[in-house]
C-alpha cells in the first residue's frame, strides 16, 4: 500500500475512532473531527466551484475575447457581471446591486423546481395513481386483481391520510366546534397509516445509519489487521 | 356701622353714642359683661328697664302690696291664703297687649285681659292681678269652693275672656270668701299646712279688697317666723318642715317672703353656703352689689329667683320692702304651709312675716316697679286665701285639722281630698282650670322625700316608688337654690306647678334617684332590644361571604346600664346609661373594614406560584451539575460495545453465511436494463450522497456498478450536483474496483470521467439535461439523449426527485429520452420515498439498502461490498430488534409499576 494510502488511512482511523469516542460523551477529539470535516468540506466545495465552474467560463470568456465574437462575448459577459453583482451582498450598502442577480436565481430556481413538480411528480403520480383502477390494464385477471386491490388500499388510505390533515369543523349554536364523526374516523385511519410511514422512515434510517457504521468499522478492523497484524 | 338698641324706647342709635339720641337713655349698659372683665355687683333697680313689661308690673304690684301688707297687718292678723296661690303671673296678662315682648300663649292665657301695659313700670293693675284678686276674698264670706266668682278686682280690668281668665275666676271666687279666714292644714299628716298654723288668728279684720288679698301670704310668713321655721333649715324629710313657718304678722316683705326663698332652696334667716340669708335690713341701692351681702336679706333670699330669671336682685332694701310686702300678702298662705309643717301654731306674723320675704323672689318675677302689686291682694284677703287654699286641700288628699288660725278655715277645708302638687286627683280636676291643672298634672314629684308633706306624701307615694328612697335633693335645684341641704324639690314642684304647664319629666325629677329608676326602665328596653337585635345566624351565600369585610365587625356587646357609671353633674345628674361609656377610640367604634381580597386558598394559592415566577426571574438559578456517570451513559456504553464487538467479531470472521433472500423481480430487472445498455456507451451516473453515507451508497452502488463495468463496458461519466459528490467518485470507483486492476481497471478520463460539480440545483440540472454541453463543456456529449442510461445515486430523496421530475418533464419534450433508462440506486432511508416514482414508472429500477444491493446478482461472481456486510448488517439488525423489543418490554413493565405505586400512594 502507497504510503499516501497509508497515511490518509491512518488519519481516517484517527478520526474515525475520535468520532466513535462521542460514544463516551462529548469530547474535544470528537469536537476536532467534526471541526475537520466542515473545514475540509468548505474548503473543497470552494476549490470545486472555483475550478470546476469559475474558471472555464473565465476561458470561454476569454476565449471569446480573443475570438473577438461581440455576439457570443455579450452572452458570455452578463452572467459575469451578474455573478460579480452578487459580490454586493456582502456589503450591505452595496447589497441592492446584486438584488437584480438573486432576483434571476430565486426565480429560475423556482420556475424549474415548480415545473418539475408539477410535471415530474403531480401529474405522474395521479396519473398512476387512476391507472391503478384501470380495468384495462395489462395482465391477467389475477395481475389486475391485485393491483385493483393495491390501488383501492393506496386510495383509501390517501384519503385517510388526507382528512388527518383536515381541521376543519362545523360550528354548534353555543360557539363551541361540532366535529365531523365521519371525517374525525378518517382522520384517525390516515394518522395510523402516517404513523406506519413514520416508521419505515425510521427503519430505513436506522438501516442506513447501520450500514455506514458496519463500513466504517470494517474499516477500521481491515486496517488494523492488514497494517498492525498482518494479517 | 352696628347699631345699638335703646332699651327704653327701642329705637337704634349708632354704637358711638353713649346715650339714646330720643330719649336721652344710657345705651351702653354697664351690665353687659365683656370677655376678662370681672362681673360687677349690679343693683336690681337698675336693671328694670331691661325687664319685660309685665314682669316689671309685678314687681310694682309687689311692691304696692307690700305697702298694702304693712297696712293691713297692723290692723289686721295675717292670714294664710292657702287656697289662692300667688298670681305670679298676673303681670302677665296686662302685657298681653305689648307687641314688643312675645308672651306665650300660655302665659297669655293665664290673664285674658289684654292689657296693654306702659313701658313705665308704674301703672300697677291690681284688678288685673292675680293677687289682686286675693283682697277681694277677704272683706267676702267664703264662697263655695266650686264657685268662680267674678273678683271685683278684676272688675277693674278689662272685661275677662270666658276663655282664657279661668283662673281669674276662680281666684275671684276664692277671694270672695272671707279674708281673714286661714287656712288650716290637714291634721292627718299635712304637716306643710301646719306651718301656716302659725299665721295670725283667723280673727283677721279683712283687709281691703284689693290690699287684703295677699295677707294671708303676709300672715303665713309672719307664722313662720315666729315659729322659726325660717331661722334655720328643716332637716326633716317633710318639706313643708323646711318651709317657714307662717308668719302671724306681715313682719316685713322681706320676711315675708322668705319661706318662699326656702321653697326655693334659700334660708331666709340663715346664712346660705352659696347664698346670702334673707334679713329685712335696708341695703343701699348700689350698682354691682351682689346680693350675696347678708345685708339684703330680700335679695339674698330672692337671688334664687334671681338665677332664675336672669336679673340682679334690687339692692334697694326700700324696693324690696314694697315688693315683699305685695309677695307676703300674696304668698302668706305658703308661709302658712311652711309654717304648720313645723309648729302646730305657727303665728300668723311669723307666718305672714317669712312669707314676705319669700314673697321677694316672687317680685321680682313680676314687676320691678310694681314688686307688691302682685301681692298686693294677698294680705287683704286672708279668707279668701284661705277659701283659695282650699284647692290645695283638696290636691292633698289628705285634709289635716287646722292647728292654727290661718289655717282654721283651712281645716275644714281639709276635709277635702288631701292636696296634692303631682298628679292631682279628679276633685281638682273639677275645681281647678285647666291650665292650673295642666301645670299641677306636669309638675313633677319631690325629689326628696323628706320634703313632701304627709298628705303629699300620700299623692306622690306612687311616683316615688320608681326611685329609691334616700334619694339625694337634686343637684340641680340645689345649685339654683343655692342649698344643697335644703330640700330645694318643694320649691321646684311649687315653681314647676306654679310657672310651668308642661314640665318635662326630666326637669321635674331631677334627683337622681328619680333618673335611677328612669334609666333603669330605659335599660330595660336597650337590653331587650340588644337581645332582639340578635339575628339567628343566617347561612349567607358563598358569594356574600366573600364580600363580607373581614374585621368590620361592632362590638354588639351592650353594656348594661348598670355597670356604667352615674352621672355626677349636668342636666344627667343622676342618670346611668344615657350615654354610653366607652372609651375614646376603643373597640366601641366599628372596626376597620379590611381591604384583604377574599380570596380562595385556589387563588391564594396561584397568586403565590404567580410571585414565586415573577421573583424567580430576577433570581439567579443555581447550576446543577450533572453527575458524571448516569444511568443513560452507562445503557449507551453497553448497547455500543455489544454493537462493536458483534459486528467486530463478525467481520473479522468475514463470515457469509447468512443467507440471503432470492432475487427479487425488481433487482433481477434491473440487471436485465444493464444488459439492454449499448456496450461501450455512455452512460451518465450521478453522484448526490453526502460522504457521511458513502460507505452504504458505496456498498449498494458498488455490485451495480461493477456488474454493468462487467458486462457492458460503458463510458462512465460521473456528474454531482454537490461541490463534495466529485470527490467521492474516486473512493466510489476504487471501492467497486471498477478502477482496481483486479476489477474492471477503468482508466480516469478514459473509461470514466468526473465531470464535477454540476452547479444550480433543479435549474443546473435541467440546463445540463437540455444541454449539457453548455453546462459542462468537457462532458463530451452534444445531447443528453447520447446517454444510454442515467444513474442516480442518491442518500436522499430530494436530489433523487430533482432528477426524475426534470428528466421525465424533459422526456416530455425530447421523444429521445423516451425511451433512456432511470436507474436509482437510493440508500435505505431514501428508497420508500422514492418508489412512488418507480411505481409510476419515472424510475426504471431502483435499488434501496443493503439486502436489495445484496440481492443483485453479479455476472462476475465477484463479491460485492454487500454480501461482506450482509452477515454483520443481519446480525447486527437481528441483535437491535432484540434490543428494541426488550427495551420496550422493560419501559412498559416500569411503566405499569409506576402507575401502580402510584395508584397505591394516590
Amino acid at each position: 500500500m502507497p504510503a499516501i494510502e497509508i497515511i490518509s488511512a491512518s488519519i481516517g482511523l484517527i478520526l474515525t475512532l475520535t468520532v466513535f469516542s462521542y460514544l463516551l460523551k462529548d469530547n474535544p477529539l470528537f469536537r476536532l473531527a467534526i471541526y475537520l470535516f466542515v473545514g475540509v468540506s468548505a474548503g473543497y466545495a470552494a476549490t470545486v466551484i472555483v475550478y470546476d465552474v469559475l474558471l472555464p467560463r473565465l476561458d470561454v470568456l476569454q476565449g471569446l475575447i480573443a475570438t473577438n465574437e461581440i455576439d457570443q462575448l455579450i452572452f458570455a459577459i452578463i452572467p459575469l457581471v451578474l455573478a460579480v453583482s452578487l459580490l454586493a451582498k456582502l456589503f450591505p450598502r452595496m447589497s441592492r446591486i446584486g438584488n437584480f442577480a438573486m432576483a434571476v436565481l430565486v426565480g429560475v430556481g423556482a420556475a424549474a423546481a415548480v415545473g418539475g413538480a408539477v410535471i415530474g411528480t403531480l401529474i405522474p403520480q395521479s396519473q398512476a395513481a387512476i391507472n391503478g383502477f384501470e380495468p384495462g390494464s395489462v395482465g391477467d385477471l389475477g395481475e389486475r386483481m391485485i393491483r385493483l386491490v393495491q390501488g383501492s388500499v393506496m386510495l383509501v388510505v390517501t384519503v385517510f391520510t388526507l382528512a388527518s390533515f383536515h381541521f376543519s369543523s362545523a360550528r354548534q349554536p353555543d360557539g363551541t366546534p361540532k366535529p365531523n364523526r365521519l371525517i374525525a374516523g378518517a382522520a384517525w385511519v390516515g394518522r395510523f397509516f402516517i404513523a406506519v410511514t413514520l416508521g419505515v422512515l425510521f427503519a430505513g434510517v436506522y438501516v442506513a445509519a447501520l450500514t455506514a457504521m458496519i463500513e466504517r468499522w470494517s474499516f477500521v478492523i481491515n486496517f488494523i489487521r492488514q497494517q498492525l497484524i498482518g494479517i | 356701622m352696628p347699631d345699638i338698641r335703646c332699651p327704653n324706647c327701642g329705637k337704634n342709635n349708632p354704637d358711638f353714642l353713649d346715650v339714646c339720641q330720643f330719649c336721652q337713655t344710657s345705651l351702653k349698659s354697664d351690665s353687659l359683661l365683656h370677655i376678662g372683665e370681672k362681673p360687677t355687683r349690679k343693683d336690681t333697680g337698675e336693671l328694670e328697664r331691661v325687664l319685660p313689661d309685665w314682669l316689671r308690673d309685678v314687681r310694682q304690684q309687689s311692691r304696692e302690696s307690700a305697702q298694702e301688707e304693712e297696712t293691713a297687718q297692723s290692723v289686721t292678723p295675717p292670714k294664710v291664703q292657702k287656697n289662692e296661690p300667688p298670681d305670679l303671673l298676673a303681670g302677665l296678662a296686662s302685657q298681653s297687649g305689648n307687641e314688643d315682648e312675645d308672651i306665650p300663649d300660655w302665659l297669655a292665657s293665664i290673664n285674658p285681659v289684654a292689657k296693654p301695659k306702659p313701658a313705665a313700670p308704674s301703672a300697677p293693675a291690681p284688678e288685673a292681678d292675680f293677687f289682686a284678686q286675693f283682697n277681694k276674698p277677704e272683706s267676702k264670706p267664703e264662697p263655695p269652693p266650686k264657685e268662680v266668682p267674678v273678683d271685683t278686682g278684676t272688675a277693674k280690668q278689662a272685661p275677662f275672656t270666658s276663655e282664657k281668665d279661668e283662673l281669674s275666676d276662680w281666684f275671684a271666687s276664692q277671694t270672695s270668701q272671707a279674708p281673714e279666714e286661714v287656712v288650716e292644714p290637714p291634721s292627718q299628716g299635712m304637716d306643710w299646712a301646719r306651718s301656716f298654723d302659725s299665721s295670725p288668728a283667723p280673727a283677721q279684720e279683712p283687709a281691703p279688697k284689693e290690699e287684703e288679698d295677699l295677707s294671708w301670704l303676709h300672715n303665713l310668713e309672719e307664722a313662720s317666723k315666729q315659729t322659726g321655721d325660717l331661722q334655720a333649715p328643716k332637716q326633716s324629710t317633710d318639706w313643708m318642715a323646711d318651709l317657714p313657718a307662717a308668719p302671724s304678722q306681715p313682719a316685713g316683705a322681706q320676711e315675708d317672703l322668705s319661706w318662699l326663698d326656702r321653697l326655693g332652696g334659700v334660708d331666709i334667716n340663715e346664712p346660705l353656703p352659696s347664698a346670702p340669708t334673707f334679713e329685712p335690713q335696708p341695703v343701699e341701692p348700689s350698682r354691682g352689689q351682689q346680693p350675696s351681702e347678708p345685708s339684703s336679706t330680700s335679695q339674698e333670699d330672692l337671688s334664687w329667683l334671681d338665677q332664675l330669671g336672669g336679673t340682679q336682685p334690687e339692692q334697694g332694701s326700700n324696693i324690696f320692702e314694697e315688693k315683699s310686702a305685695g309677695p307676703q300678702e300674696d304668698l302668706s298662705w305658703l308661709d302658712q304651709f311652711a309654717a304648720q309643717t313645723q309648729e302646730p301654731g305657727p303665728s300668723e306674723p311669723t307666718a305672714s312675716k317669712p312669707a314676705g320675704e319669700d314673697l321677694s323672689w316672687l317680685s321680682d318675677l313680676g314687676a320691678t316697679s310694681e314688686p307688691a302689686q302682685p301681692f298686693e291682694t294677698a294680705p287683704s284677703q286672708p279668707a279668701g286665701v284661705q277659701e283659695d287654699l282650699s284647692w290645695l286641700g283638696d290636691l292633698g288628699g289628705e285634709p289635716t285639722p287646722a292647728s292654727a288660725p290661718p289655717f282654721a278655715d283651712f281645716g275644714t277645708a281639709m276635709d277635702l281630698p288631701p292636696r296634692q302638687t303631682a298628679p292631682l286627683g279628679d276633685l281638682f280636676h273639677e275645681e281647678t282650670p285647666d291650665w292650673l291643672k295642666s301645670a299641677t298634672e306636669a309638675s313633677s314629684k319631690p325629689a326628696d322625700n323628706e320634703m313632701v308633706p304627709d298628705w303629699f306624701q300620700g299623692t306622690v307615694q306612687p311616683a316615688e316608688e320608681k326611685a329609691p328612697a334616700g334619694q339625694p335633693a337634686a343637684p340641680f335645684e340645689a345649685d339654683v337654690f343655692s342649698a344643697p341641704a335644703e330640700p330645694s324639690s318643694l320649691s321646684g314642684q311649687d315653681v314647676d306647678s306654679l310657672f310651668s304647664v308642661d314640665m318635662p319629666d326630666w326637669l321635674s325629677q331631677p334627683e337622681p334617684g328619680a333618673g335611677g329608676p328612669a334609666s333603669a326602665q330605659a335599660e330595660i328596653p336597650l337590653g331587650e332590644a340588644g337581645s332582639d337585635e340578635s339575628l339567628a345566624p343566617v347561612d349567607l351565600p358563598s358569594w356574600v361571604q366573600a364580600m363580607r369585610p373581614v374585621e368590620a365587625v361592632i362590638s354588639e356587646t351592650v353594656a348594661s346600664p348598670e355597670d356604667q357609671p352615674e352621672e355626677q353633674e349636668g342636666p344627667l345628674a343622676g342618670l346611668r346609661g344615657v350615654i354610653p361609656v366607652g372609651p375614646v377610640g376603643s373597640a366601641q367604634r366599628p372596626k376597620a373594614v379590611s381591604l384583604k381580597l377574599q380570596a380562595s386558598a385556589e387563588q391564594q394559592a396561584g397568586a403565590a406560584l404567580l410571585e414565586r415566577i415573577l421573583g424567580s426571574e430576577t433570581n439567579p438559578r443555581p447550576l446543577t451539575t450533572a453527575p458524571v456517570v448516569v444511568s443513560q451513559q452507562v445503557l449507551r456504553w453497553i448497547l455500543a460495545a455489544l454493537f462493536l464487538i458483534v459486528i467486530s467479531v463478525l467481520i473479522s470472521m468475514r463470515s457469509e453465511q447468512m443467507p440471503v433472500t432470492a432475487n427479487s423481480e425488481k433487482v433481477l430487472g434491473i440487471s436485465n436494463i444493464t444488459l439492454n445498455i449499448p456496450e461501450g456507451a455512455k452512460v451518465l451516473v450521478v453522484i448526490d450522497y453526502e460522504p457521511s453515507l458513502a460507505g452504504e451508497m458505496e456498498a449498494v452502488s458498488a455490485t451495480l456498478l461493477d456488474d454493468m463495468v462487467f458486462k457492458r463496458h460503458p463510458q462512465l461519466s460521473f456528474v454531482s450536483t454537490s461541490p463534495m459528490g466529485s470527490a467521492l467518485v474516486e473512493r466510489l470507483m476504487t471501492n467497486a474496483k471498477i478502477n482496481q486492476p483486479e476489477g474492471n481497471n477503468y482508466q480516469a478520463g478514459v473509461q470514466y470521467f468526473n465531470l464535477g460539480y454540476l452547479p444550480g440545483g433543479p435549474a443546473g440540472v435541467l440546463g445540463f439535461i437540455e444541454n449539457p454541453a453548455a453546462v459542462i463543456p468537457t462532458s463530451g456529449v452534444t445531447a443528453f439523449s447520447e446517454y444510454a442510461a442515467v444513474i442516480v445515486l442518491s442518500d436522499h430523496a430530494e436530489s433523487g426527485r430533482v432528477w426524475v421530475e426534470q428528466l421525465h418533464a424533459q422526456k416530455q419534450i425530447e421523444p429521445a429520452l423516451a425511451g433512456q433508462p432511470l436507474l436509482m440506486v437510493a440508500s435505505a432511508q431514501a428508497g420508500p420515498l422514492l418508489q412512488p416514482y418507480v411505481l409510476s414508472g419515472q424510475i426504471t429500477g431502483m435499488i434501496s439498502g443493503l439486502a436489495e444491493a445484496a440481492q443483485y446478482p453479479s455476472a462476475s461472481n465477484r463479491p460485492g461490498i454487500a454480501r461482506s456486510y450482509w452477515d454483520t448488517f443481519g446480525f447486527a439488525l437481528l441483535m437491535s430488534i432484540a434490543l428494541i423489543v426488550i427495551g420496550s418490554l422493560w419501559s412498559l413493565i416500569t411503566g405499569i409499576r409506576a402507575r401502580r405505586a402510584e395508584a397505591e400512594q394516590g
